[in-house]
């Protein structure tokens, strides 16, 4: 899986490519937890996943409740609709009651990446 | 807090239970138990009473000695539990070994499952060694009164046939009229000598067969100071078969309620059920998971797989997804599994098998293993057999203490 990171006034913007499973959730929550600590705001940008599961998702999940409980702002944008409907099944966006946008613009650049 | 003096005989208390922090579910031990306690650090051992169990964590009267740090605490040769130590409640000698393992025969488990514990240990109460650690008089008499003593056992009630025997200058010779059959006579009359030649001092307790291998018998023998030794053969047969019945009726329940609740999405299967069921298949692919990095060559080789057989991007994904949380669980609760795939053209559809050899789920954590989301003790979400269950177009369990198969259905388009 691939990621950048840009940061504008304490705003941060996470774009990750790939697929988020078992193998790389640890480091995804990492990544999040990173920049959500150092900025008022992340958001996520989910354009370039093409998979998700429980585990991958795990990490993400619970760092995002926690930045949200220290009173951050955490969005995911971008998020295409056959990986937006099995976050809908494991009740990701439900629970965390946050705004998961559906695929649009995405600042993605496939030059300009770190893997996990 | 206080230990109660007379604990743990004094049903009100529940100090050493509120102790092991497992809220309602921890129980006292009834008569307490003797157990043997090594400290795995020093290798030093002392003996210690249990005196409380739970899934989760034992406490220990250990007067002689302070237990701290991780130690093996053994019930039986074939009963040991590993686990760390705390003391429990200051100012009394209460210890709360917090579970690590637990060794039951050729099994390691997580936790204590109680209801094998009070099975094992009210079986343990046949155990005659106390009534007749002080035998001196060797007459029928006493065999009489010893008979009547273990007769007050609740357990004996359930029990069919109980023999007593007395070993004395190389025979065996019955107490009382009845006797077990010639073949099981012989078959003790072989162990006793065997124990004899190996040494005297230790009791003894083995399972005999009958010739015709239709009758079961425990055997206890207490060796008596005086070179001889007192035998209870103990006719099994009908409790084991009640057992097997009772756990077999329970599985059904298990199993109907599952079925009812999921609207026949999710089936449990006995091990007979799962072979014929794949043999209504074709074997296609078989893949062994082993660290989280295989997760996305299984995707990629069961995509390439099932795109053939016409299932639309999004279902294909989707039922991807669900045999992905399948072998994801495998790594998460064992070492990793197999991922067999089965084609089963005739009747249009598709089973992935995964199978691991883990710990299996318990009958009794099934339904909120299954159908409770965020039941997980891992970092994930706890959705897995959710995910499973709306992927799938059905599921197929079979589950036991020797590992898990899991089956995922999906119909294939016609």
């Amino acid at each position: 899986m691939d990621y950048r990171a840009t940061e504008t006034n304490g705003q941060a913007t996470l774009f990750f490519a790939g697929e988020l499973d078992m193998a790389v959730g640890d480091r995804v929550g990492e990544l999040l937890q990173q920049y959500g600590g150092r900025n008022h705001s992340v958001t996520v940008d989910f354009h370039g996943v093409s998979f998700v599961d429980s585990s991958g998702i795990g990490s993400l999940y619970f760092t995002t409740k926690e930045l949200l409980a220290s009173g951050k702002q955490v969005e995911i944008v971008n998020v295409r609709e056959e990986i937006l409907d099995i976050l809908s099944v494991l009740g990701f966006t439900e629970a965390l009651g946050i705004t998961v946008g559906k695929v649009g613009e995405t600042g993605f650049d496939a030059k300009q990446r770190d893997c996990i | 807090m206080i230990l109660c003096e007379q604990c743990p005989d004094n049903p009100s208390c529940r100090n050493c239970l509120l102790e092991l922090r497992s809220g309602g579910s921890a129980q006292k031990v009834l008569p307490p138990r003797k157990v043997k306690v090594t400290e795995l650090a020093t290798m030093e051992t002392s003996q210690a009473q249990l005196i409380a169990v739970s899934r989760t964590a034992i406490g220990l009267l250990s007067p002689s000695k302070q237990l701290h740090g991780r130690m093996e605490v053994e019930l039986a040769f074939d009963f040991r539990i590993i686990g760390s130590g705390l003391q429990g409640i200051n100012g009394v000698p209460y210890y709360v070994v917090d579970i690590e393992k637990v060794l039951r025969k050729e099994e390691v488990l997580e936790r204590l499952l109680l209801e094998e514990f009070h099975t094992w240990h009210l079986r343990g109460e046949l155990d005659p060694t106390d009534v007749l650690t002080n035998w001196k008089d060797r007459d029928d008499e006493r065999g009489r009164l010893i008979k009547q003593e273990l007769q007050k056992l609740s357990i004996l009630r359930q029990i069919e046939s109980i023999f007593l025997y007395l070993f004395d200058d190389g025979n065996i010779r019955p107490l009382g009229s009845s006797r077990a059959d010639p073949d099981v006579e012989t078959q003790m009359q072989r162990l006793i000598n065997e124990a004899a030649v190996r040494g005297a001092g230790e009791s003894l307790r083995e399972q005999i067969v009958s010739g015709d291998g239709k009758k079961v018998f425990e055997m206890y023998v207490s060796d008596l100071p005086d070179r001889t030794c007192g035998i209870a053969l103990i006719d099994v047969t009908a409790a084991i078969a009640e057992e097997r019945m009772r756990k077999r009726r329970e599985w059904e329940i298990y199993r109907d309620i599952l079925g009812v609740v999921t609207a026949g999405k999710l089936l449990l299967l006995s091990d007979e059920e799962l072979f014929f069921l794949l043999r209504e298949g074709r074997k296609s692919l078989a893949m062994d998971i082993k660290e989280p990095g295989d997760l996305a060559l299984l995707r990629r080789a069961f995509k390439r797989a099932l795109e053939p057989l016409g299932l639309v991007a999004n279902r294909l994904l989707q039922f991807l997804v669900a045999v992905n949380e399948a072998a994801s669980n495998t790594l998460k609760h064992g070492s990793g599994g197999t991922i067999t795939l089965y084609i089963a053209n005739d009747l249009g559809l598709c089973r992935v098998v995964i199978h691991d050899q883990g710990q299996g789920i318990l009958l009794e954590d099934l339904p909120r293993a299954t159908l409770q989301q965020g039941f997980s003790t891992r970092n994930s979400l706890g959705a897995g057999f959710h995910v499973m269950l709306q992927y799938c177009d059905r599921i197929y369990l079979s589950s036991t203490a020797q590992g898990t198969k899991l089956i995922l259905e999906s119909a294939l388009p016609s």
